[in-house]
């Protein structure tokens, strides 16, 4: 017994320390930017990484990610850490996080108004506190060798044709799922498209909780199409070097997300934090973030050039505007009680 | 056991913003689910038990069947769910397809644990029955059944506790009619943001499971020391071949994908520091949650003494992942060491009440009578701990620890909500299925299993050893 208790502990104690031995040399006077986000953009797979290292060349200090699973979590962990560790920047809000966001926890002033943007991207800097870094266009991702017609519009997908043929998400789980939800109220108004949603319900294959899962199910043929976004088809292209993926232009609008970065008002390192976004929006940044996170960039000088730059004439766009809390509220309730089968949404 | 409840409601203050009509609606979703869930698993779970007492009759020398029908059980929803989309074509979305894919999770689970029910129970009253003439039919309704139906009750209760809490299956496949209990909870955390409420209907869903739990359904378990099983009346050749064609469609779905993943080979080099990482985090937890479960069961067993500690344990319900999650995010610094103590802490404490409820209860139940004999004797509690019970119980704590080991290799829900980073590579497959990668995703949860599966081998290899140095 006592030996099993020496061997055990003996295979852990040199698992945790190979675990904390890590290559770099951690120079404890240097300045330490907190950065909150989510996995997919701090992860060495997206423009997290890069940009951290980037950055570490120039500021002389050191970039630690902290990650968390979703917005609700992402704001509990800056309330509970950012008193005593810092919690310096945020990044990977979305315009329906905002409101949540600035509820939640006091936020410095940013002001990006003088940046040379697309007129597209002004609407987004019309808070005072989050800048946008990327943004893309949600719209409906298939094969061009599927035998099934190509939709057209949001009504299309009603038709028999495609039952149990669509991937869509959950709104209340998934950031596209708001924005279908979203793009289906403003398309039909109000009882048109509580209609539209009772109907969708029966129709589509699954409301999967993120957008990964409802993706997994495209990828493995379980669906003919998913809900994704304009540059979902350019991940394939340039990466596969499959042609075959392409998203589709409704005749309704097609809504925007854009994807925000903010300072919290407790920062310790603030002006650290504020050079690190503009490191994010240089030409240098924005191309970063281009391809690791297959959106638009900002700034349009750094998709010239590239296979970005043809899809970003895609102007069939809805009119951004950042949604209210009773919006957001609307929203929920109102899918909820769709999903549950009340007749009339609160 | 109660620490997470005491955090959360300690953490937030109690609002009163309380709905009846959607609890009450959640809780009707909940206990429809669960109880079909628990009915057709059991009913699976028997049927499969079956097959497996053929097969370890005859192929246990070349391969352990009961790994490959447990798997299911610690796979990634996302691959289950794919597997079981490509047996049934088109697949039920609502409550009857949550109650699918949870019966098909817990097939393997119920066979395993009935098989060993029938194998210490009915070692030798099978082939009695046989000489004696017995029909089938008869040896089933007379014999098999009165034995062994609380048995299956308390599977069922354990099937149906776990798909009662059950959140990532009834959230994809049950449409939005099936919201049950936990969906509810993280409507109220997410969405709402009344965390407050969230911990209350996750202390009330616990409190619910606890008063069903104390309906008296506990089994006795016979303790055969080396039980052995042939009879022509517990095999069937049909049950084992049917169960593992169903298993073989559904696993080439998954390995399918494995096979894509291997294709993105060259990814393993440039992401090889994160997988290296991921790897030894994974270790680090397994072996910590199965040396945590070893220790937990250790002192249960050592302060086992009074019936109501057993319907406590046997009834307690850990709160949702979500929230244990929560919980230890809240107690103490969120820094590196303190991180992977957190995560294999919350892993334990929500993994012991599952493996107790597993039989080890029922177990420690009918060592009573071990402990009364000694004390009758004149031996100290700590001479019957060591020279009595623990040679009786270290085989099952050990399997139990490497099963929780298996389990805690996988786990991502807790692991998401403490970790800072992509600590393991349940967190690395994720952030890999986050940005397309769904075949090296695969590939990642295929060298989890096979790391979770070299920790449970390892735990059992200690487990021999010690067998030895105690003579047992």
């Amino acid at each position: 017994m006592q030996h099993f208790i020496i061997f055990i502990f003996s295979i852990f104690f040199v698992l945790v320390l190979s675990f904390f031995n890590r290559k770099s040399v951690v120079d404890e006077t240097q300045k330490t930017l907190r950065v909150y986000g989510y996995s997919s953009f701090t992860s060495k797979l997206g423009p997290g990484y890069d940009l951290k290292k980037k950055f570490e060349q120039i500021c002389n200090c050191r970039v630690e990610f902290v990650e968390a699973a979703d917005s609700g979590v992402l704001l509990q962990r800056i309330k509970l850490e950012g008193a005593t560790l810092g919690a310096d920047l945020v990044i990977g809000l979305d315009q329906y996080d905002l409101q949540k966001a600035l509820s939640e926890i006091n936020w410095r002033k940013l002001d990006f108004s003088q940046l040379e943007i697309d007129e597209i991207i002004r609407p987004a800097l019309s808070n005072s506190y989050f800048v946008p870094f990327d943004w893309g266009v949600i719209a409906f991702v298939g094969r061009k060798e599927d035998p099934l017609p190509a939709p057209k519009s949001l009504k299309d997908l009603l038709k028999p044709v495609y039952k149990n043929k669509i991937a869509l998400m959950d709104p209340r789980t998934s950031s596209p799922g708001m924005q279908f939800l979203s793009w289906v109220y403003d398309a039909m108004g109000k009882d048109e498209g509580e209609k539209y949603l009772e109907q969708i319900m029966n129709q589509a294959h699954s409301f999967s909780p993120s957008w990964s899962t409802a993706y997994g199910f495209f990828s493995k043929r379980q669906v003919s199409y998913v809900l994704s976004y304009l540059t979902s088809p350019l991940y394939h292209q340039m990466i596969e070097n499959n042609h075959s993926i392409e998203a589709f232009k409704f005749s309704e609008k097609h809504p925007i997300q854009f994807e925000f970065a903010g300072i919290p008002l407790d920062c310790k390192e603030c002006s650290l934090a504020e050079e690190f976004i503009n490191l994010m929006l240089s030409d240098e940044g924005q191309k970063v973030i281009m391809n690791k996170n297959f959106m638009f960039p900002v700034i349009k000088s750094a998709q010239v050039g590239t296979p970005f730059e043809s899809l970003a004439q895609f102007n069939h766009l809805a009119q951004f505007k950042i949604p209210s809390v009773s919006d957001v509220d609307f929203l929920i309730k109102s899918w909820t009680s769709i999903r549950r089968g009340d007749k009339n949404a609160k | 056991m109660l620490s997470p409840f005491l955090v959360l409601f300690w953490h937030f203050q109690i609002a009163a913003r309380w709905d009846w009509g959607e609890f009450l609606w959640a809780l009707k979703n909940s206990i429809w689910q669960g109880f079909w869930s628990g009915v057709l698993s059991c009913i699976g779970g028997l049927w499969l038990a079956l097959g497996l007492i053929f097969c370890e009759n005859r192929f246990s020398r070349w391969f352990n069947f009961n790994i490959f029908f447990l798997l299911p059980n610690f796979l990634p929803n996302l691959f289950v769910l794919i597997g079981l989309m490509s047996l049934i074509d088109p697949f039920p979305i609502g409550s009857i397809g949550v109650v699918i894919v949870h019966a098909f999770i817990n097939f393997g689970l119920c066979g395993v644990i009935l098989k060993e029910v029938m194998k210490a129970k009915l070692s030798k009253l099978s082939d009695v029955s046989f000489i004696l003439g017995s029909s089938q039919w008869h040896f089933y309704s007379r014999v098999l059944w009165p034995l062994i139906r609380k048995d299956i009750l308390q599977v069922f209760f354990l099937v149906f506790v776990t798909t009662f809490s059950s959140f990532a299956i009834p959230l994809v496949v049950g449409g939005g009619k099936g919201i049950n209990l936990e969906i509810l909870i993280f409507e109220k955390m997410k969405i709402y943001n009344d965390w407050s409420t969230a911990v209350l209907i996750s202390g009330i869903q616990s409190l619910l499971l606890f008063a069903f739990s104390l309906v008296n359904f506990n089994a006795t378990t016979v303790v055969d020391v080396n039980p052995h099983l042939q009879s022509r009346f517990l095999e069937s050749r049909l049950s084992f071949y049917l169960f593992f064609f169903l298993y073989l469609v559904f696993f080439y779905s998954y390995f399918s994908g494995v096979w894509e993943g291997i294709s993105s080979w060259a990814d393993f080099e440039l992401y090889s520091d994160e997988i290296k990482s991921g790897i030894i985090g994974t270790l680090i937890i397994a072996i910590g949650v199965g040396c945590g479960i070893f220790a937990l069961l250790m002192a249960i067993t050592r302060l086992h003494h009074t019936n109501w500690f057993h319907r406590f344990l046997n009834g307690y319900v850990a709160p949702s992942t979500a929230l244990i999650g929560f919980a230890f995010l809240v107690i103490g610094p969120n820094t590196s060491l303190y991180i992977l103590a957190k995560i294999i802490l919350g892993l334990a404490l929500s993994y012991v009440i599952y493996l107790y409820k597993m039989g080890y209860g029922n177990y420690l139940i009918e060592l009573q009578r071990y402990k009364e004999k000694a004390s009758l004797l004149g031996a100290s509690d700590n001479l019957t701990f060591w020279k009595v019970i623990f040679p009786l119980t270290h085989k099952r704590m050990f399997l139990y620890s490497g099963i929780a080991a298996f389990w805690a290799s996988g786990d991502y829900s807790i692991s998401k909500m403490i970790a800072n980073r992509d600590i393991s590579l349940a967190l690395l497959s994720e952030t890999f299925l986050s940005h397309y990668r769904i075949g090296f995703s695969s590939l990642l949860s295929f060298i989890l299993l096979v790391l979770g599966l070299v920790v449970f081998l390892a735990f059992r290899g200690v487990q021999i050893v010690v067998s030895r140095k105690i003579n047992y």
